[in-house]
């Protein structure tokens, strides 16, 4: 039997552990020690015997004092650092500060963490047993909002309600950044990822929502739409929308992939 | 409606909201329709859940620096005197085989029933080390009163009265540690 979770949703629910996770952590308990210690080293979950983050996790809140735990925990502080993003680009030629000092909140976050879970239960960390990846994605988040906001990142926006120029128009045509097609292929959506990091917030976010399928405009009071959301006029959202789009080509064509 | 959400926390929100993002394409709709006063962060937060990393390639040398100062904080915090005191037997019975010694001794290390005073350096370094805490956690926790552990007052028909602190040359000889191995312990440089 599987200690629970004690954190409690919103709606005063208590969170759960993905099925395929609970399974897994019962497969692993079987196994001799040192057999743990050499799969929790395997990196890509298309590795066979790969052990998930979540599963790995409750090893390390679970297991006794000792060079066991210590092992499991290196490796899984390796996992968190692997999913911040570099202080260098995909081309591997920009560093930045704020980037250096998010990875390193986010690791010493974890480790903070950890550290409390030691000492007495912390239920902070049941978000990370589960989905890791979506836990370690918002501390992104928190250290983002922190580092960004001292750098000042907000651009001007150059078009408040102007009008989109026609070169603009013919720019991007029917370009669609988000082709399912393309977003079958892993280097796209990394070199994808980079450009939408390189716009405006305004346009990131229109390009988040526009992505989610919501719509830029309604006529229905009660629905969504990004020009609700943002405070922004729908022919504003329209013309960043379309800059934001061509931007993405004009990057990711000097990257050769479109 | 509005009241019962200032009760839930920006954070909760966000969370929940992260756990939930991969079940199904309105759950951001729906969560701008429920917690509109944390639009803007939904949306932010989304993007960094649609992020991608390549797990494949080899970790850089800024990316290891990174795990060994988290890792080596991890360490120079690992063990307390709390966790200590929480431990299970079987951690200090595991740890005293770096010593080589009997069980019995590991025992005697939880219960506290050491002088600390007439433990050599050595030893406690080793077993420090093992418990993977400091010399001075560990002096701190065995200056603590004497605490017999469940398995033993168990055994018992009578509530046990808490046991004696000792010379630790006496609980090797209780243990049936020979003289030679006593002596090389108590001489250690």
């Amino acid at each position: 039997m599987l200690r629970h979770l004690r954190k409690l949703k919103p709606d005063g629910s208590s969170y759960f552990r993905r099925d395929k996770v609970e399974a897994e952590i019962q497969a692993l308990a079987g196994i001799a020690a040192a057999e743990l210690e050499l799969r929790v080293c395997l990196r890509a979950i298309s590795e066979p015997g790969f052990v998930s983050s979540e599963a790995l996790l409750y090893f390390v809140r679970n297991s006794a004092v000792g060079a066991h735990r210590d092992k499991l925990a290196e490796m899984l502080i390796s996992r968190v650092a692997r999913k911040v993003p570099p202080v260098t680009n995909s081309g591997g030629d920009t560093v930045s500060l704020t980037k250096m000092n998010i990875r390193e909140e986010v690791v010493d976050h974890f480790v903070d963490l950890l550290l409390s879970d030691r000492e007495e239960y912390d239920e902070r960390l049941d978000y990370y047993e589960v989905n890791f990846n979506a836990a370690i994605a918002a501390d992104r988040h928190d250290a983002n909002v922190r580092h960004w906001s001292h750098e000042n990142r907000n651009e001007e926006l150059d078009a408040e309600d102007g009008e989109l120029s026609a070169k603009v128009e013919i720019e991007i045509g029917d370009y669609n950044p988000f082709d399912p097609d393309e977003l079958d292929k892993k280097i796209y959506r990394l070199l994808l990822d980079d450009a939408i990091d390189s716009l405006p917030e305004l346009q990131r976010r229109i390009l988040v929502m526009w992505r989610q399928e919501i719509p830029i405009e309604s006529s229905d009071p009660s629905v969504d739409s990004i020009s609700k959301v943002l405070g922004k006029s729908e022919k504003t959202i329209r013309t960043h929308r379309d800059k934001a789009f061509a931007s993405l080509k004009r990057r990711l064509e000097r990257k050769g992939k479109i | 409606m509005m009241a019962q959400h200032s009760k839930i926390s920006a954070d909760d929100v966000l969370r929940a909201f992260a756990m939930d993002f991969d079940s199904g394409a309105d759950v951001l709709k729906r969560y701008l329709a429920e917690y509109p006063e944390h639009s803007a962060a939904l949306v932010d937060l989304s993007r960094e859940l649609m992020r991608e990393f390549d797990d494949e390639i080899l970790p850089g040398f800024d990316e290891l620096a990174l795990v060994s100062a988290g890792i080596a904080r991890l360490k120079k915090n690992a063990t307390s005197v709390r966790s200590l005191r929480a431990a299970p037997v079987k951690v200090f019975t595991d740890a005293i085989k770096v010593l080589s010694l009997p069980i019995q001794v590991g025992i005697a290390f939880r219960e506290r029933r050491i002088e600390a005073a007439s433990l050599p350096h050595q030893v406690l370094a080793k077993l420090a080390e093992a418990l993977q805490t400091s010399t001075d956690t560990l002096l701190s926790f065995l200056a603590l009163p004497t605490e017999a552990t469940v398995a033993r007052a168990r055994k018992s028909a009578v509530k046990p009265a808490a046991p004696e602190k000792v010379p630790f040359e006496r609980v090797l000889r209780d243990a049936g540690v020979d003289d030679q191995r006593i002596s090389s312990l108590l001489h250690e440089e």
